[in-house]
């Protein structure tokens, strides 16, 4: 557990945009994980099995929430920034941006996104996992990174 | 986006196969992925791991949590024969002092021989000049990592001496309070199923102090 929680925790906050909403979809990921313990084919790679199930919880958690307009030039700062030096108020900034635009993106995207760019995986394991073409994963990835530019086109 | 940076940012060409142009254009999302990945928090909260552990515990599948030691921390342990195990103790576990009252002389049964009933202090010792603090955990305290090791010069080498009965335990250090390390000069380690690799130490007693065993 101590291994996975952190990655399977960051991944669920920047999908569900929501501390409170990854802490859930980790917790689930575990007990469910442990009720279905059995059903891990291979062992030696539960943790991406676990990532899975996180996965389709997101996925899940997503479905039945109602799509909430993240402005980006709006909101409360994820991250206090006070004490940092300028440099690092200003990376901080950035990433904040970066952090809220995801959240702007669509589910599908932000999820193609994600696992390709962020979590590092190829589009034949998103293909697998996800259960969604690779043609259909390129779209969303492309589009995503589209509007990422466009939505961040100040900081490049 | 041009067709070739695209096809660079889906792995499908490599940075040498792009224009200049497209170069600066891919290193600049290389710098947005990057910066994506460090976006939002470094980690779960506090407590949350407490947390689900209350809740497997708590489980309506009453006969599964008999299991949820085993699915946090338990692991197949495969013992051999340790030959030459007074090394094996390495820096981990430097000596045994008998514990209670002294072992009686007369003949004991074979199994008490196997599994003597007292328990010995072992004495953990960790390299870590960086640390501020050390402690170990291990299956013996139900993994909480409260027991502290002491560096009083300062010269960076933490130890401590804990009360453990016979039998094989598996231990992790904890740095800090938050970084589990696994003991580098552990003679033995057994992985658990989620990939983390814990130290093991089987203790059995020998007449007078006590001793490594299989």
């Amino acid at each position: 557990m101590r291994r996975y929680k952190d990655a399977l925790y960051r991944y669920a906050e920047r999908m569900t945009g929501r501390s409170d909403d990854a802490a859930d979809v980790v917790q689930q990921a575990f007990i469910k994980g442990f009720r279905n313990l059995e059903r891990c084919r291979d062992p030696e790679r539960v943790g991406g099995w676990l990532f899975r199930i996180a996965v389709n919880l997101c996925k899940d958690h997503l479905k039945g929430r109602v799509k909430r307009e993240v402005p980006l030039e709006s909101g409360e700062p994820l991250r206090a920034t006070r004490g940092l030096p300028e440099e690092g108020v200003e990376r901080a900034e950035i990433r904040e941006e970066i952090y809220r635009a995801l959240q702007a993106l669509s589910d599908e995207q932000r999820e193609a996104f994600v696992l390709k760019h962020v979590e590092g995986w190829s589009y034949e394991e998103m293909a697998e996992k996800l259960d969604v073409s690779v043609p259909a994963l390129k779209m969303r990835v492309h589009r995503a990174r589209d509007q990422l530019q466009e939505l961040l086109e100040h900081y490049r | 986006m041009n067709e070739s940076l695209k096809a660079y940012l889906d792995g499908e060409i490599g940075l040498e196969e792009l224009t200049p142009e497209s170069r600066r254009g891919a290193e600049a999302w290389e710098a947005l992925f990057s910066e994506a990945r460090s976006a939002g928090s470094a980690g779960a909260p506090v407590g949350l791991e407490s947390q689900i552990m209350d809740e497997l515990r708590a489980s309506p599948t009453a006969p599964w949590s008999r299991l949820v030691d085993w699915w946090v921390h338990s692991h197949t342990v495969r013992v051999r024969p340790l030959i030459g195990l007074a090394a094996a103790a390495s820096v981990a576990t430097l000596f045994f002092l008998p514990f209670g009252p002294a072992r009686p002389s007369e003949p004991t049964g074979a199994a008490t021989a196997l599994v003597p009933e007292e328990a010995v202090y072992v004495q953990f010792v960790l390299e870590a000049p960086d640390a501020t603090s050390v402690a170990v955990a291990g299956d013996f305290n139900e993994w909480a990592p409260e027991i502290d090791l002491a560096d009083p010069d300062g010269d960076g080498i933490w130890s401590g001496r804990v009360r453990l009965t016979p039998g094989v335990h598996k231990y992790m250090f904890v740095l800090n309070g938050t970084d589990w390390i696994t003991d580098p000069h552990a003679e033995r380690y057994v992985e658990d199923r989620f990939g983390n690799r814990n130290a093991v130490l089987a203790i059995t007693g020998g007449a007078g102090a006590g001793s490594l065993a299989p």
